[in-house]
Order: C-alpha cells, then sequence, then structure tokens
C-alpha cells in the first residue's frame, strides 16, 4: 500500500513540482599554466602553442588582430512549481548557476608584427573587446 | 521463513521495478557539423613554405575568411555536441558536451603560410550526466589514443 501511494505519489507531484539539474559545456577550458607559456613581445606561433586554435579572430581598428579563445562550463539548478489559486496559475520558481554560469575566456591582442600587445582573461562579458575595423562598404 | 528471507525478493522486485521504470526515461542525441579535420594534413603543412592555394587544396574551401591589414586568416572547424538526458518526471537531468575541431592558418600579403593554430577536441565529446568530469586528462588520453593523427 505503501509502496503503492510512493509510485502514484511523484507522479501526481510532477504536474505542479518540478526539479531539475542541467549542465551545458562547451569547448574545453583554458589548459592550467597555458597562459605563462608566452609574455607581452612573444610571437603568435608561442601563443597558438600554448593555447590552440582561437575561437574567433577579428582585425583591430588600430591595426593587429584580436584572438579570442571562449569555453562555457554551465550549470543549472532549479525547482519550480505552480499552484492555481482562483483562476490565475502562480508559478513560483527557484532556480540558480553555479560560477562556471558565464563564458570564460581569454583574448590576446597582437600588433602588426603578430607579437602580443595584450593579454585579458575572465569572463568574455568583461573583457571589453577592442573596437573591429569597420568592413569595406 | 525469516523475515529477512521475505524482504530480500520484495527489495529485488523493487529495485527491477525502478530499473524498468527509469531506462525509458534516458535519452541520447548526437550532432556533427563539418567533417572532422584530420591532424596529419595540418601538420604537414609548413608555415613559410605553403601557399594559400595549397592549403585550399589541402583542406577544402573555410568557414570563414578574415582580412587582417595585408594578412588574411582561414578559419577550418568541425563540431560535435553529445546530449544525455534522464526525464524522471519529478526531476530531470541533462548534459550537453560540445567540442571542436578548429584550425586557424594566417597568410602574408604574397599569400603565403605565416601560421598554423590547430585544436583537434571533436573526438573527446562525451555522453555524460551533469556531476561526471568529462574533460579530465585521463579521459582526453583516451580519447586521442584512439584517433588517427592524434598520437605524439
Amino acid at each position: 500500500m505503501v509502496g503503492a501511494l510512493g509510485a502514484v505519489l511523484p507522479l501526481l507531484l510532477a504536474g505542479c513540482v518540478q526539479g531539475q539539474w542541467n549542465r551545458v559545456r562547451y569547448e574545453e577550458p583554458i589548459p592550467a599554466g597555458a597562459l605563462e607559456r608566452f609574455a607581452i613581445g612573444s610571437e603568435a606561433t608561442a601563443v597558438f602553442a600554448a593555447l590552440g586554435a582561437p575561437t574567433a579572430v577579428w582585425e583591430l581598428a588600430q591595426g593587429g588582430a584580436a584572438l579570442v579563445w571562449a569555453h562555457d562550463g554551465e550549470v543549472r539548478l532549479g525547482i519550480s512549481a505552480s499552484v492555481t489559486l482562483d483562476d490565475s496559475p502562480v508559478l513560483p520558481s527557484l532556480g540558480f548557476g553555479d560560477d562556471r554560469g558565464r563564458v570564460r575566456g581569454v583574448m590576446v591582442l597582437l600588433n602588426r608584427d603578430f607579437k602580443v600587445q595584450e593579454v585579458r582573461s575572465g569572463d568574455l562579458g568583461s573583457l571589453a573587446p577592442p573596437p573591429r575595423r569597420p568592413s569595406p562598404e | 521463513m525469516t523475515t529477512q528471507h521475505r524482504l530480500l525478493p520484495a527489495l529485488r522486485g523493487f529495485a527491477l521495478m525502478l530499473a524498468l521504470s527509469v531506462a525509458p526515461a534516458c535519452t541520447l542525441g548526437r550532432m556533427s557539423e563539418n567533417e572532422p579535420l584530420d591532424p596529419t594534413a595540418v601538420r604537414a603543412l609548413e608555415p613559410g613554405v605553403s601557399t594559400a592555394a595549397q592549403v585550399v587544396a589541402v583542406l577544402g574551401a573555410p568557414t570563414d575568411v578574415v582580412p587582417i591589414g595585408r594578412r588574411s586568416a582561414y578559419r577550418y572547424d568541425a563540431q560535435k555536441t553529445k546530449v544525455a538526458a534522464l526525464v524522471l518526471i519529478v526531476f530531470n537531468m541533462g548534459h550537453v558536451d560540445r567540442r571542436s575541431d578548429r584550425v586557424w592558418v594566417f597568410f602574408d600579403e604574397e599569400d603565403r603560410l605565416t601560421h598554423v593554430a590547430a585544436t583537434f577536441a571533436s573526438h573527446r565529446t562525451k555522453y555524460a550526466l551533469p556531476w561526471s568530469d568529462v574533460h579530465s586528462e585521463k579521459s582526453m588520453r583516451k580519447a586521442d589514443a584512439k584517433r588517427e593523427g592524434m598520437q605524439p
């Protein structure tokens, strides 16, 4: 009797309460110590040997190039519940992503001679990408 | 018959029912974009020697071309995504793992190859659940050993 109730109860609850645990991984994280394998003034070859192929490349307005390596390790945990009060459903939900919920990355700026001019790392959104050279009309 | 003997078949039955009820809740999916790149072919490209025409003859048409002053950069890529999900009605779990093969080749103003940047990771994509460590050194080495051209 108790077993049958235990089997049926989750099915009944599913209509109003649901929990989820999702993880999305895009690309591999930057290998540990990779950023120490090159410095300001290093040739682009040293950067590629340490970090591999960038996710994106664009030409900088002042000349040279910006290279970006990005990876995402998003984790989402959440509970959602719905209760009907009068005629309007109330849908409270509780969810959070952990610290890896943001796209992380490394941006390397190369000068015209393809030597490292600047290195930025952290959340990709906060890296403040330098302006691109506008496309010719 | 002791209590323990009576409980054992009941527990077995419960475990079997649980396994049977969970099995149909598993979902697996795989998506691919472009053909995987050939590490051996990429390694054969010689900066200072190979030309843009030779690179295109080996790797085919690039996915993207970026002008950088008088230089230019071609991108080649291929992606593989594996999705695993367990839908238990009241509690659902899912995992998405996407990795790429990606090659950037850079040319000077005379279309001669100057730099090659390569990453080969599409073969490391795994079906997993959220708590799995899919980026462990061991797991990546194991996957590398199975792919032609990835051995050191």
